[in-house]
This record gives C-alpha cells, sequence and structure tokens, in this order.
C-alpha cells in the first residue's frame, strides 16, 4: 500500500525541474539515498505518475546560525533544554527517473509524495519490460519492500553491450561473491554459454561445485525470490598449476589436500604445464608488463620463433642456446645487441624455473598433466572452467591468463577444427585484479593489455565477454573500463571517489561507497 | 477578472491609479502599549503588597502555555478618489490574519487561521454606492479568502487620512482576534495548565468583550513606553528607571490600571528573562506581561502572588529557543509568537499578487 511522505516544494530559488525536485516530509517518515518514491503529475486533465530516486537528505531550521543555536541554549548551557523545538523541516532531493506517460513536466509544489510500491518500482526502473532478464539483486527500500532487479541480458553479455566491471575495496565490497552470484544467474537462464574464471588469491573460487553449508534460511529465500535455484555451480572444471609433490595432487594450490584429491578422484581437475613445443610461441606473455620502448625484446621474440636455432628444445635447452648468444661477440648472426640477450635470459630464466614449465607432458595419469590452451579450445556450453593462477609469480600470471585469453581468441574466431554449433555462443571470462593485466600504466605494446583490449572493444561481437573486478576503477586502463556496459560498484575508500571516474556519480551516492555494506549497480 | 479600481470607475467614481506603495514602511513600529493610561497606581497582588522585585524561582520544566494568539496586517495605499464634497482621499487596502499556534510535546502546529483582505474608503461615500460596492466585492475571493469593503473616518485634520485607515484595519483585526479567542473559549480549549499567550497589550482589545474570555489569557508586550508614569509611588518617576535594575529572572510587583469608561482591570508586570550581560540595551530581554483580573477577589485585591509567579516562571521557560538573528528585538521575543506570526506573514498574497487586482 502507498505511504505518503511528504510534499513537493518549489520555491523562487529552488524550483522543480523536469528531472529534479525537492520535496518536504514528514516529520514521522524515515527515507534514504536510492529510495523509489512517486508523485503525481497532472496537466489539465491528463494525469500520469512521476517516478524519482531520492538523492540528498538534508534538515533545515530557521535558526540564522550557529550562533543563534548557541544563544538559544541559554547561551551555551549544555543542560538547557527548550520548551519549543525549534521550527525545522526535513526535505529530500529526488532525481526524476521516468513518468509512465512519457510526461517530462516539472511537479507543481504541494504535490504530495508517496513511496513507490513493488510494481510501481519496477514500473519506474522498466523492470516490468525487460527481455530475457536476468537477476541482479534487490532494490531495498525504507518502506520494507525489496523489489528483485533483473539485467537484460541483451546489454549485459551481448550483443547490445557487454561486459561487467566491479570496484571495491578487498574484503568488505563482496565483489567476488556478487561476480559469482550473476554468473550462478547466467548459468541458470542462459544455455549456451560457458564460463572461465580465473582464481588469483586463495581458495574462494575453487569450491564452485560444493554446496555452502553456511548459507541461513533467510539467504536462502532471497534466491528464491530470485527465481533462481540456490544451487552450486554445474559441470565445473578445475585447472592448477602443476608441482611434482604427490601430496597435493601435483598441484600448486591453496585448496585444502582433501579438496584436491576428492576433485582428481572425480576427474574434475588437471593441472596445467608449458613444454617448449606447444607454447613457445607464448614467451611473449612473459614481458606484458616489462617495460619494452626499443622493442628489443620483440625483436628477440620473433628471433626466437621465427629462427630455425629455437626449434625443437627443452627449457633447459633453450637456457643453454639463450647462453650462447649471450656470450661476447656471438652477434654477429643477427643484430640484436649481446645486451639485449643478456637481459631477456635474465628476465626469462627467472620465469621459467617454475615447474609448469616441462619439457613434455608426463605419462603418468596420476599427475593429470594438461595444456591448458587445449582444454580452452574445447570448452562445453554450460562449462565453468577454474583456472587456479594464486600461487603463481606476478608474470607467470599473466603468461597464464595471456595464454587463455589467446585460446579463447582462437576459439571464437575460427581457427580450430571445432563444429561452429557445439561451440558456445558466448564465454565469459571472470579476472579479479584487472588492475594486474590492464593498468592505467601497462606499456602500450603489452601482449596481454592488447588481448584485453580486443576483447572489450571487439569481443561483444564474437560473445567474448569480459566480468571482472578490482580494487580501484581508476587503475585500469581508460579503453578497457570504458567499454564496460555495465559497472557494479560496491565499498570504497575517499580517495578512490575522488578520482575523475567517479566525476558522473553523484556525491551522495559516491559517500554511501565509503559506507559499510552497500553495493549499487550503476548501468 | 476586472480589476477593482474598475469596479470602482464602472460606478462613475472618480478613481486614481497612484503609485502604489506599503504603508507599513512609512510608519515607525509603536510600541505595543502606546496611548497606556493608568487612572490609579496601587500594587495588585496580594502577598506583595510592599511592590518588592520577586525573584522566580525554578520548580518546573513544564510550562502552563499551549496557546499563542496574533495578529498580522499589511496595508498598501493603492489610489485616491475624488469624494462627491471635493475630498481628495487615498484608498487602502490591506490584508489581515489572525491566529492560534498549539504547542504539542514541544512543536507548534497551526490550531486555526482567519484571513480577510480589506478594501477602505473614505467615509464621505455615499451609502449606497458603498452598498453596492460591497455587493460587487462578495463576488470576488482569491484562495477563499473574502474582500471586506469599510469606511474609514478623519477625526481629525492633522492626522494624515491614511492612519486613519490603518487603525480601521488593525481594528478590524483585534476583533477578529476576538471572536478567535471566544471560539477557543466557547471549545473549552483553555484550562489554567493550558493558557493562551497574546501578542501584545491586553489593553486595546475590544473594550466590549467579555472579560470572562480572558480567565486563561495572558498578553505579553516586547515593546512598552519606558517612559511610563504613575504606576510608581513617586509618580513622576518613569518606569525605565526601575527596570534597569531589575535582574535575571525577576519581576516587578503587579501594578493595576483600569480604564475610565470599562469595568475593565487589568494587572500588568514587567519580567527580565535574558541576563543582563548578554543583551545590549538596559531594557532588551524585559517583557511586560498583562492579565485581566475576571473573579471579584481579585478585582478587589488584586491576583494571588503565587499565580503571578506560576506565570513568570512559564515565561522564563519561554527563553529558550530565541529568534536571534531573524529579530533585532530577539530578546524580548517569545519563540512561539515569533512562529505564529510568520505562520501569518506566510498566509498573506505576495505584494505583488495582491497590489496588481488593483
Amino acid at each position: 500500500m502507498s505511504q505518503k511522505i511528504g510534499k513537493v516544494s518549489a520555491t523562487e530559488k529552488k524550483p522543480t525541474t523536469n528531472d529534479e525536485f525537492i520535496f518536504w516530509l514528514d516529520d514521522n517518515v524515515e527515507i534514504k539515498p536510492f529510495d523509489i518514491i512517486k508523485a503525481e503529475n497532472i496537466i489539465e486533465k491528463k494525469k500520469s505518475k512521476t517516478y524519482a530516486l531520492v538523492k540528498d537528505i538534508f534538515h533545515i531550521t530557521d535558526s540564522s546560525g550557529h550562533l543563534s543555536n548557541y544563544v538559544s541554549s541559554d547561551f551555551g548551557d549544555m543542560a538547557a533544554e527548550p520548551t519549543t523545538k525549534r521550527l525545522g523541516v526535513t526535505y529530500a532531493v529526488a532525481q526524476v527517473v521516468n513518468n509512465n506517460k512519457d510526461i517530462y513536466m516539472p511537479l507543481k509544489d504541494g504535490v504530495t509524495v508517496e513511496f513507490a510500491d513493488e510494481d510501481e518500482i519496477k514500473e519506474a526502473l522498466g523492470l516490468d519490460k525487460i527481455k530475457n532478464p536476468i537477476p541482479a539483486g534487490f532494490i531495498d527500500g525504507t518502506n520494507n519492500i525489496s523489489v528483485p532487479i533483473h539485467l537484460n541480458k541483451d546489454f549485459l553479455i551481448g550483443p547490445e553491450g557487454a561486459h561487467l566491471n566491479i570496484s571495491g575495496i578487498s574484503g568488505l565490497a563482496t565483489k567476488t561473491s556478487y561476480a559469482m552470484f550473476m554468473l550462478q544467474a547466467i548459468q541458470q537462464t542462459v544455455k549456451d554459454t560457458a564460463f572461465i574464471i580465473l582464481n588469483v588469491k586463495g581458495d574462494d573460487l575453487l569450491r564452485l561445485n560444493e554446496e555452502n553449508p553456511n548459507l541461513t534460511e533467510k539467504q536462502k529465500e532471497k534466491w528464491k525470490q530470485t527465481d533462481l535455484e540456490c544451487k552450486p555451480f554445474n559441470n565445473v572444471n578445475y585447472y592448477y598449476p602443476y608441482r611434482n609433490i604427490e601430496e597435493t595432487s601435483f598441484a600448486n594450490s591453496s585448496l585444502a589436500k582433501t579438496h584436491l584429491k576428492r576433485q582428481f578422484e572425480t576427474g574434475i581437475a588437471k593441472n596445467y604445464v608449458y613444454t617448449y613445443d606447444h607454447d613457445k610461441s607464448n614467451l611473449d606473455l612473459l614481458f606484458s608488463n616489462v617495460d619494452d620502448p626499443s622493442f628489443t625484446m620483440e625483436s628477440i621474440l620473433n628471433y626466437i620463433n621465427e629462427h630455425s636455432d629455437f626449434d625443437t628444445l627443452s627449457w633447459s635447452e633453450f637456457k643453454s642456446k639463450l647462453g650462447e648468444y649471450t656470450k661476447s661477440g656471438s652477434n654477429k648472426k643477427n643484430e640484436i645487441t649481446v645486451q639485449s640477450w643478456r637481459k631477456f635470459k635474465r628476465l626469462i630464466n627467472k620465469s621459467i624455473n617454475n615447474k609448469i614449465f616441462q619439457s613434455s607432458l608426463s605419462a603418468q595419469k596420476q599427475k593429470c598433466q594438461c595444456h591448458l590452451s587445449d582444454e580452452i579450445i574445447n570448452i562445453k556450453k554450460n562449462e565453468v572452467k577454474v583456472i587456479d593462477i594464486a600461487k603463481l609469480d606476478e608474470h607467470l600470471q599473466c603468461l597464464v591468463f595471456g595464454d587463455v585469453l589467446k585460446a579463447i581468441n582462437e576459439l571464437k574466431f575460427g581457427e580450430t577444427n571445432r563444429k561452429e554449433e557445439e561451440i558456445p555462443k558466448k564465454i565469459i571470462i571472470f579476472v579479479d585484479e584487472l588492475n594486474k593485466y590492464a593498468s592505467s600504466h601497462s606499456p602500450k605494446n603489452s601482449p596481454i593489455l592488447n588481448y584485453l583490449l580486443d576483447i572489450t572493444e571487439r569481443g561483444r561481437s564474437e560473445g567474448i565477454i569480459l566480468f571482472s573486478a578490482q580494487q580501484f576503477k581508476s587503475a585500469v586502463h581508460e579503453r578497457v573500463k570504458g567499454n564496460c556496459s555495465t559497472d557494479v560498484f560496491g565499498r570504497t575508500n575517499a580517495i578512490e571517489i575522488s578520482k575523475p571516474d567517479y566525476r558522473y556519480i553523484p556525491k551522495v551516492f559516491t559517500n554511501m561507497m565509503t559506507e559499510k555494506n552497500k553495493i549499487m549497480k550503476i548501468a | 477578472m476586472k480589476k477593482i479600481l474598475n469596479v470602482l470607475r464602472d460606478m462613475d467614481l472618480t478613481v486614481y491609479q497612484s503609485e502604489r506603495f506599503n504603508l507599513d514602511n512609512f510608519h515607525f513600529d509603536p510600541f505595543q502599549d502606546e496611548g497606556e493610561e493608568f487612572e490609579r497606581s496601587r500594587i495588585f497582588e496580594k502577598d506583595n503588597k510592599f511592590g518588592k522585585f520577586v525573584l522566580i524561582k525554578s520548580i518546573t520544566k513544564t510550562s502552563n502555555f499551549s496557546y499563542f494568539l496574533d495578529g498580522s496586517r499589511l496595508t498598501y495605499k493603492i489610489g485616491d478618489i475624488e469624494t462627491t464634497d471635493h475630498k481628495f482621499m487615498p484608498i487602502v487596502a490591506g490584508q489581515i490574519a489572525t491566529g492560534v499556534c498549539k504547542r504539542n510535546d514541544g512543536k507548534i502546529k497551526k490550531q486555526a487561521i482567519e484571513q480577510a483582505n480589506i478594501i477602505l474608503l473614505h467615509s464621505s461615500i455615499n451609502e449606497d454606492d458603498l452598498y453596492d460596492f460591497r455587493e460587487k466585492m462578495k463576488v470576488l475571493n482569491i484562495r477563499n479568502v473574502p474582500f471586506i469593503v469599510e469606511t474609514y473616518r478623519q477625526k481629525n485634520q492633522e492626522t494624515r487620512p491614511e492612519n486613519f485607515a490603518i487603525a480601521t484595519i488593525h481594528k478590524i483585526m483585534q476583533d477578529l482576534e476576538i471572536k478567535m479567542l471566544t471560539e477557543m473559549v466557547e471549545s473549552r480549549l483553555l484550562k489554567p495548565e493550558k493558557m493562551l499567550v497574546i501578542d501584545g497589550s491586553l489593553q486595546f482589545m475590544n473594550k466590549k468583550a467579555d472579560v470572562r474570555l480572558f480567565e486563561n489569557v495572558i498578553g505579553i508586550s516586547k515593546t512598552y513606553n519606558p517612559n511610563l508614569t504613575g504606576i510608581l509611588k513617586r509618580k513622576k518617576q518613569q518606569i525605565g528607571t526601575v527596570l534597569t535594575k531589575l535582574e535575571f529572572g525577576e519581576r516587578t510587583p503587579v501594578y493595576e490600571y483600569q480604564f475610565s469608561n470599562s469595568n475593565r482591570q487589568i494587572g500588568a508586570w514587567y519580567l527580565r528573562i535574558r541576563p543582563k550581560k548578554f543583551v545590549k540595551n538596559p531594557l532588551d530581554g524585559i517583557v511586560k506581561v498583562e492579565k485581566i483580573a475576571y473573579l471579584d477577589d481579585d478585582k478587589e485585591d488584586g491576583f494571588d502572588s503565587g499565580l503571578i509567579d506560576n506565570i513568570s516562571q512559564s515565561i522564563l521557560l519561554e527563553r529558550n529557543v530565541t529568534s536571534y538573528g531573524k529579530e533585532a528585538r530577539w530578546p524580548n521575543h517569545l519563540y512561539p509568537i515569533h512562529l505564529t506570526e510568520r505562520m501569518l506573514k506566510d498566509s498573506f498574497l505576495s505584494s505583488e499578487h495582491f497590489l496588481n487586482l488593483f
């Protein structure tokens, strides 16, 4: 039932406009920013409802200043109690969001303002007309209503718009939880989509196929309200970096041994390795965050890929071969200086000492070794592939992520032998800490940045969708974040909201982002 | 809608549209007790026959005042009329409003408000013409506020005719106040613990009004004549010289005055509601309080001193909050009265709107 909360107030200095108005509040009414309210807009005999979103809330009194309040307390007597309360009013600024008859005339002074009910909130936000809805959370009103909100599939994962970006500080913003909710919603509602999830920290995302024993009945009820089943992900496969320790099922991961064992026993986990023959061409990914202004590293990589000296080697032979190129006087064969070869060797040596670099795939079945790119290329519809990179060094994480992106590109650009109808129409990649791979300070020729730019700028039409998260949006490359059609903001800090990325959001909303337990979405 | 001056012209009256202006800006606000006369002087309370200052003890935090009555007016000269007896007299118009606010749990809300628009013509207008004009004005109604047509009489040549017109408007407003008070009393809203405070002196309330109306009513004047004589033992001593000695929380004894042509007896006393050190002028922070004697006993021997102390204590409780920064005379202002006044002023049409009706 509608509840009257106040009346529109139009004054000489603060008139109502077609997109904003002020209303004063009944003394006993509580509202909060983001509440959806309504007011009747009557022009002649034409009646319509104007819906608005509460922005700022103020309280004023007729006091001319703080001095007046001091005087009114018996000249600063803390114990003084006034017999008459000072005349005061609470008023709110509301942003017009919709009119149900497309009338955008300003509201008139004195019009009653009411809370919108559930159906009216849906009408106000256009939720009642959304095609292919994907549950995206709730909007909670002060009037004790909780309205499920949906996003239009076409705008979330294409073809009209694509890519979702979530910002918020670590731990408190629930970025990963929200991303998982969105992916779960998509898995339940869209059947021809596949998911690739990169686990960058802890074991958060390494148990997506398991029930959560800590879910309360209230939380389960909320899932029901969104028309979703409260259940773990289906068709999940895990990929861990290989290491030669049997105890952990040969996986280099933070996940508990028992869980690892179970996953390998049920055949849903594999350990990925990089062999020279298979992955020589991916070496450039190791240099993603290395500044290479004179393109010497790029020249060396091209040389390695093209020159027969570097064919059919193992990683150790490769290191020895590099050794030859770093000796004085050895640059007669090519135009690259010995100093450049030495720098390359120094950088590459550090990386390929990791156990994921193997000479070939192990014949032992218990080691479950695989080439990650081959697995990605064979991804099936509705499948979830979780790739653990949490325990790898940053440059190796870049290698793996780049390898995944490259494989997806190959798959979606038809460079595989798979039948078109078997390939998932959309592949959603979720990556946390996006700022690591598409930093605003990334070198221009960073291969990962180029892949990400490719995905965000052209991936929509090919069905490659990026769901990303990071602590600070301001740290992400302009073109990557600029191409995300849906932005989600969680709790962040005051320094972050002072950045230009937040300038278009009203101050009251950015301030709310610094408060506890707040999540909001601006699409 | 036809302009009001044109209505007069249509009746073949010679009317000139002169520069329209607000008359309130041209007349200095008189003291609220201006013209007060004392027939006799005596201490008008039972337990303070020596007429000492009384320090009011703070016993309770509950005020006995629940209702606050005020009247407000805006007056304008809107034109001139040439009368058939060859007089050139101003046409004065005004907006008047009277209202009562009720305080409940510290919050002020509207109890009642009455408004009227007044058009004043010189008394020499032909009575039939006046009747016809009144009839035509009856249909005019802006925001449900009626138009009242009255005449003013110029009692002497020394005073400008506008002043007589203003006095007439003021009287209409005071009559409206009495009407409102009557309704309050008839509704049995007023009680000793729910008294009504009138802004200004009770002396000028219609002398014919029933004295019983004022049983639970006091009048508080924020401005008063400091040169008043005749109420102190030394007849020539002006009241201002005594009041400067009044300390915070002290009141004077109750003085009595009686009207020559009325049996109404009024007791008046002064009370300091702000400490001396916080106000600029020596009489700032002192209010004048009036109460009409209603019981025979009171009329004979004056009020019980305890009753006067109780009322004084309630007035002291009214000192917070203040209208500091909004009103130049904030030390003498009571905030609920200030709000009532504001409610009335906010109910008026803007001057532009009102003057354009003419």
